[in-house]
């Protein structure tokens, strides 16, 4: 480990941190009623609401896909693709970060998000 | 300089038949952390190569492990290829410019070249699928890419130390 090695560390957490803080304040101002969306390419295929829990399907460009909602949280489940990342995601909270970005299947081309307002 | 060419190119297509294998054994047998977080062993053989050989030959090392293992596993012209070519191609750029520019040593390029790749990926996704929040999984690439990237810078270290001890360019 030399000295630009600590430097290149330094600069990388200080960035990651900067993003980090602009996520959290962008969030704080986006509290509110929330719709889920499961988005195909550019297109709604259907928005869902995120306090009734219920399980959906659909299909996308690879094969079916399905989603659950449950106590404020959604997930996707049984995935008709090779990588799984989409389910390794687990459950997420509307309320947090990471329902903006949402869970996306490549593959299949598919974004669940949930976003504030329509 | 005829043998030395014959040489180079013995090891380019070595380099890249090992950068392949690598990536296929990556993506099928090790697990996939949440975002997306990977190890990026491969990113090793890119190390080895531009430090042993030169910038091109890392180049066509790069290229070929995308090329070549995405046909291999059926998956060419598809979006994960395009997605990993952009990757690819941004993790060499800063590779490069780490190389002839800055002159970093070597653990510096690989947590460099592990952002890039991370940040290529992520940029083609915001582009093709339109899904510009995509950028909030970033912060969490950079921070994963530090262990990875030490990993790999580590392991490309000590290999390069057994190599050009033992190998004659």
């Amino acid at each position: 480990m030399k000295k630009k090695d600590w430097i290149v560390i330094a600069i990388l957490v200080l960035v990651a941190a900067i993003a980090f803080g602009g996520m959290y304040l962008n969030n704080m101002n986006n509290k509110g009623d929330k719709t889920g969306a499961v988005i195909y390419g550019s297109e709604v295929l259907f928005y869902f609401d995120v306090n009734k829990n219920a399980t959906y399907e659909f299909t996308g460009d690879y094969g079916k896909m399905h989603l659950e909602v449950k106590d404020g949280s959604f997930r996707v489940y049984d995935v008709e693709c090779p990588n799984q990342i989409c389910v390794n995601m687990g459950w997420l909270d509307y309320d947090s970060v990471f329902a903006q970005v949402g869970i996306t299947c490549l593959p299949n081309n598919i974004a669940v998000i949930c976003e504030t307002g329509e | 300089m005829r043998k030395n060419q014959t040489k180079r190119l013995m090891y380019i297509t070595m380099l890249s038949a090992m950068a392949i294998i690598i990536n296929i054994f990556e993506s099928t047998y090790l697990p996939i952390f949440p975002f997306g977080i990977r190890f990026g062993l491969a990113n090793i053989i890119a190390l080895i190569a531009i430090e042993l050989l030169d910038v091109k030959a890392m180049l066509s090392v790069n290229l070929m492990r995308v090329v070549i293992g995405n046909l291999l596993r059926g998956l060419i012209f598809g979006s994960t290829f395009w997605i990993s070519l952009s990757g690819v191609v941004l993790s060499s750029i800063v590779l490069i410019l780490c190389k002839k520019v800055l002159k970093m040593p070597i653990m510096s390029m690989s947590m460099l070249s592990a952002v890039g790749h991370s940040t290529g990926q992520v940029l083609m996704v915001m582009l093709f699928y339109n899904q510009e929040s995509m950028w909030m999984i970033l912060p969490y690439l950079l921070l994963s890419a530090i262990p990875t990237g030490l990993l790999t810078g580590f392991t490309a270290k000590s290999a390069l130390r057994l190599l050009k001890k033992n190998i004659r360019m």
